[in-house]
């Protein structure tokens, strides 16, 4: 019996105890806990890689975003930036080559359609801003025939006078000798 | 012999007077005889990409902060997608009744008789300015570096005396500059202003400027 009453005064001093550090240590911070409790809104985070569908196929393109897109948010879900944000979504003949994903800078898709992929996130007045000349092109030329989506540092943003004037004059005489190869050889 | 004072004097009077109006139908033949420098430039194929004040403060070597030639854009006119811009050359008209010759007071401002040029001499200039004054263009400026009077001079002492066109026309991308002989029917620089409609600045004015502009389609005509 005596043994048995000591045991239980031991338990009842170890609970006791046990209560008091619990205590001490919920005291100790009560900061954060209040902090958690200001911005509890719901978030929800993705279970799974949403690039992981593509990334499967196209290996060559699992870290191939690098620069401004990979860190972007779009600003239509206030999610981070997709593959199908920008390419879209396939369809099952995806692999039999048909159009469906979106390709920029090639003749698959028109300059319209590859431009308004773009335009769904890059504002006209920030682009005026940024060049004037996104005006007078954005109907005749894809985005991406000057700008490079994926890399780490878009050649066209560090170009320096010369070099604007230089893709200005390349591209346009180009299009003189294409136009005059024309005329000549109806 | 009756070679009397009076006799003389007469004779003087008239060799005088016989000159004076040969020397200068001479001196206007010259100029109608030999090559008679224009340019068009062609608002609707400018592109605005700036390649040609480039090319000229490159072959001129024009310092930086002043310019012998510059293309100002204004617009845009109508709304995104559609926007418009427009594009004006401005640099010197060449003209053929130039202010900025008749007030320079030491002749260092000249319209070259044998072209139509209209050039500075940088040892004679004295830096008064007058020019700039009297410029109703107000392409002229003081060179930073040798202070005298400076503009363009269709390129006289360096592409042309090689044989080349002005820096400006050699640069352009899409064509938009035309330079020839304006007195010669068949250049092309003639059939152009012939086919085309062109206006010229401020003509009003009577300096009869060689710089002859094809009319941009979107906005006001500024001559």
């Amino acid at each position: 019996m005596g043994s048995l009453r000591s045991l239980f005064k031991g338990g009842l001093l170890m609970l006791v105890s046990m209560f008091a550090l619990t205590a001490m240590s919920s005291s100790a911070e009560p900061v954060p806990e209040q902090k958690t409790e200001v911005s509890s809104e719901y978030k929800v985070e993705l279970q799974r890689n949403p690039d992981y569908a593509c990334t499967q196929c196209h290996k060559d393109a699992k870290d191939g975003m690098h620069g401004a897109h990979s860190k972007a948010i779009n600003p239509n879900n206030q999610l981070p930036v997709t593959c199908t944000n920008c390419h879209g979504k396939i369809t099952p003949e995806h692999r039999n080559g048909v159009a469906d994903a979106m390709r920029f800078n090639e003749d698959m898709f028109p300059v319209d359609k590859q431009n308004q992929v773009c335009m769904t996130c890059h504002q006209p007045e920030k682009l005026r801003t940024a060049l004037w000349a996104h005006d007078v092109h954005i109907l005749k030329t894809s985005c991406a025939s000057c700008h490079q989506l994926h890399p780490t540092k878009d050649p066209v943003q560090g170009l320096d006078q010369k070099g604007q004037i230089k893709l200005c004059v390349d591209c346009h005489s180009k299009q003189q000798q294409q136009y005059h190869k024309e005329k000549e050889t109806p | 012999m009756s070679c009397s004072r009076r006799h003389f004097i007469a004779g003087m009077g008239a060799v005088i007077f016989m000159t004076g109006p040969v020397n200068r139908t001479l001196a206007q033949t010259m100029s109608i005889n030999g090559i008679r420098y224009g340019m068009v430039y062609d608002e609707t194929r400018c592109i605005g990409c700036t390649a040609c004040m480039d090319a000229c403060r490159e072959v001129n070597k024009v310092p930086e902060g002043v310019s012998r030639l510059n293309i100002i854009r204004s617009g845009p006119t109508g709304e995104f997608p559609e926007a418009k811009y427009q594009f004006y050359r401005h640099s010197c008209q060449h003209c053929d009744n130039p202010p900025c010759v008749d007030v320079c007071p030491t002749g260092a401002s000249y319209k070259d008789a044998a072209t139509g040029i209209v050039d500075v001499n940088p040892d004679r200039c004295v830096g008064c300015q007058y020019c700039i004054a009297a410029c109703p263009y107000r392409v002229r400026f003081i060179h930073p570096v040798r202070k005298t009077a400076d503009k363009c001079n269709f390129c006289r002492d360096t592409n042309l005396a090689q044989g080349k066109l002005p820096a400006c026309v050699e640069s352009c991308p899409t064509k938009a500059l035309t330079f020839g002989n304006l007195d010669d029917p068949n250049s092309e620089i003639v059939k152009l202003i012939e086919n085309r409609t062109t206006y010229r600045a401020k003509v009003h004015l009577g300096t009869e400027p060689k710089m002859y502009r094809i009319p941009s389609k979107h906005g006001e005509i500024k001559g």
